[in-house]
Order: structure tokens, then sequence, then C-alpha cells
């Protein structure tokens, strides 16, 4: 069964842990170069 | 960016959007790879519809191109992204870096792997693979381009010309046996072709019955995933955390392990290849 092997699995990598997220902002990363397109500053 | 709230040296893994996808997909690869001991971080590219730039537009034959450049940036500009996330700084390895990416993210992921792109003549193109990634994942990434290309794609996207002999980074390629796509005749195994031709992606997972969206990697309840299947997507998110593991020298024996545990499942939910 797939489920046996997503138990096997999980026995293979790490227990999950909380996860902790950055700000999100919709300005596409080469800002820098695009300004125009949504007046985001450059990182 | 996402990461786990305990933890130091935790590696890095980039991921790449799909076309017209944005940072906030793919929560079931990246939260979990997040949860899991991973620093992940989703740029969102200018393909996105959040930006609107449709194929007709005149900055979309250079997008491509802008997509590999977007993860350059990321690890030129790691100290101002490490800062954006409050607890974060100080628990980075930034020695140890995976590109990663889904469709034509994998083909942007690919680039910085080593593989290259050929011009109309067929010459290899220029090199933008970067030495500080050190692994990847390719997930339903196109192939070879071709006269099994359709038309449009031949005349529009010239990234989907790749040349694989120049990629030697250490990857995983995933692909469903059942991904037809529009943009070539060739068939499903057209997702397979980064291993079939390239040194450096050792490691193929050919998922059964499973189309372009790999179960719904994409998100969960999105539209555009065609075959959902919640336990494939739980077999690729624990898979491919186990490869990033081994690849990114976090514990060695986590992809045989994992790989042997998927050949030997009785309830055969995909293939595993390798060349090792």
């Amino acid at each position: 069964m797939t489920s046996s092997l997503i138990t096997e699995l999980d026995g293979i990598i790490d227990t999950g842990a909380p996860v902790i997220s950055s700000p999100r902002s919709n300005c596409p990363l080469p800002a820098v170069l695009f300004p125009w397109r949504c007046g985001c500053p450059p990182l | 960016m996402s990461a786990p709230v305990t933890g130091r040296n935790l590696p890095v893994v980039m991921f790449s959007h799909g076309n017209g996808w944005n940072l906030d997909g793919y929560a079931p690869l990246t939260a979990f790879w997040a949860s899991r001991g991973f620093v992940v971080i989703q740029p969102t590219h200018l393909d996105s519809r959040r930006n609107g730039f449709g194929f007709d537009h005149p900055v979309f034959p250079t997008i491509w191109t802008e997509r590999i450049a977007d993860l350059t940036r990321i690890l030129d500009q790691l100290d101002s992204i490490e800062a954006a996330v409050p607890g974060l700084a100080g628990r980075v390895d930034r020695s140890r870096v995976a590109a990663t990416g889904h469709s034509w993210g994998g083909q942007t992921a690919q680039a910085l792997l080593g593989a290259r792109i050929l011009n109309e003549a067929g010459q290899v193109g220029e090199d933008m693979s970067d030495s500080r990634v050190t692994a990847g994942i390719l997930l339903a990434a196109t192939g070879i381009g071709g006269d099994d290309l359709h038309p449009f794609a031949q005349a529009n996207f010239p990234f989907m010309r790749p040349s694989f002999h120049e990629l030697t980074t250490p990857s995983l390629v995933i692909a469903g046996d059942r991904d037809q796509s529009k943009m070539s005749s060739r068939g499903p195994d057209w997702f397979t072709d980064a291993y079939t031709f390239s040194p450096g992606a050792t490691d193929l997972l050919t998922f059964h019955r499973a189309e372009h969206a790999l179960g719904g990697i994409v998100g969960y309840e999105v539209a555009e995933t065609t075959d959902e299947n919640p336990e494939r997507v739980a077999v690729v998110q624990r898979m491919s955390t186990a490869y990033l593991r081994t690849a990114l020298q976090v514990d060695a024996n986590s992809w045989p392990a994992a790989r042997a545990a998927f050949r030997g499942s009785t309830n055969s939910i995909g293939r595993a290849d390798s060349k090792q």
C-alpha cells in the first residue's frame, strides 16, 4: 500500500517542525530592472 | 522564504515556479521541505499572472533569461533575503544550495545546474551555471527541442532547445508517465530527457498515472491539477526531501534508503532509475 510506503519514508526523513516565513510581497525579484512595473525598491 | 523555526546550518533550496505562478504556489512541496530543515526561497518570476505579461508582450522573449537571473540574484543577495525573516539570521548554511523547479521552473533551475540552450543553428549557448549550486531537482521539466516541438514553441520558446550534456551537477529528475504536453508530440518521456542526456542527473523517479501536476504539487485544490492524488504528492514530498538530505549532505543514507523503499513498495506508485 502507498500508505505503508509513506510511513516508511517518514521514518527515513526528519519529523516535521514548525515553519516561519518572510513577509509576502508581490514585487518580482528583478525589481532592479523593472521598477516601472511594480514600484518596488531594489533589494 | 520559508524556514524551520529551529535548527542551525540550514541548507538552502531555491524553487522556481512553473509558467504563470508566483511565490505563493507549491506549498505542498516547499512548506514540506522547510518543515524538514531547509531554507526554501521562492521568487515570483516575471511571467507570473500577477504581472500581466502575455506571450505577445515585448518583454516576454527575455523572461526566460530573467528567470535564470532571478535565481542568481537570490544567491547574490542572500544577506538581504536572510534578514527578511525574523529569527533566521545566522542559521543559514550558504555552502549547501540546491536549485529546484517545476515545468518552466525546471528549465530555469537546470541552467544553474549546467544545462545550456542551443541556438537555431544547433550551437551550444552561454554557460549560466552557478558553482554555488551543488544539487538540483527537476520536476516535470521539459525536454530537448527538435521537430517534435510544437511550431509555436519552436518560434517563441528558445529555452525549449536545451542541451543537457553540460548539466554536471548532481540532480534528481521527477516525471509523470501520463504527462502529455501540448508543446511537444514526443509523449511523457519528453520529461525524462534531463536524466537521459545529462551526466549530472543521476536519478529519475517516474510516477505511474501522473500528469503535469504530479498529483497536486502546485497547490492544494488548484484547478490546474488534472491528476489530483494526495498519496502521490505525499510520496513526492518525502522522496524529494530524502534526495535533498543526501545531496546537500544532511544525511548520506536518506536517499539510498528512500529509493530502496520506493522500489520495494508492494503497491508500485512509480519507478526509480539510477545511473549509480
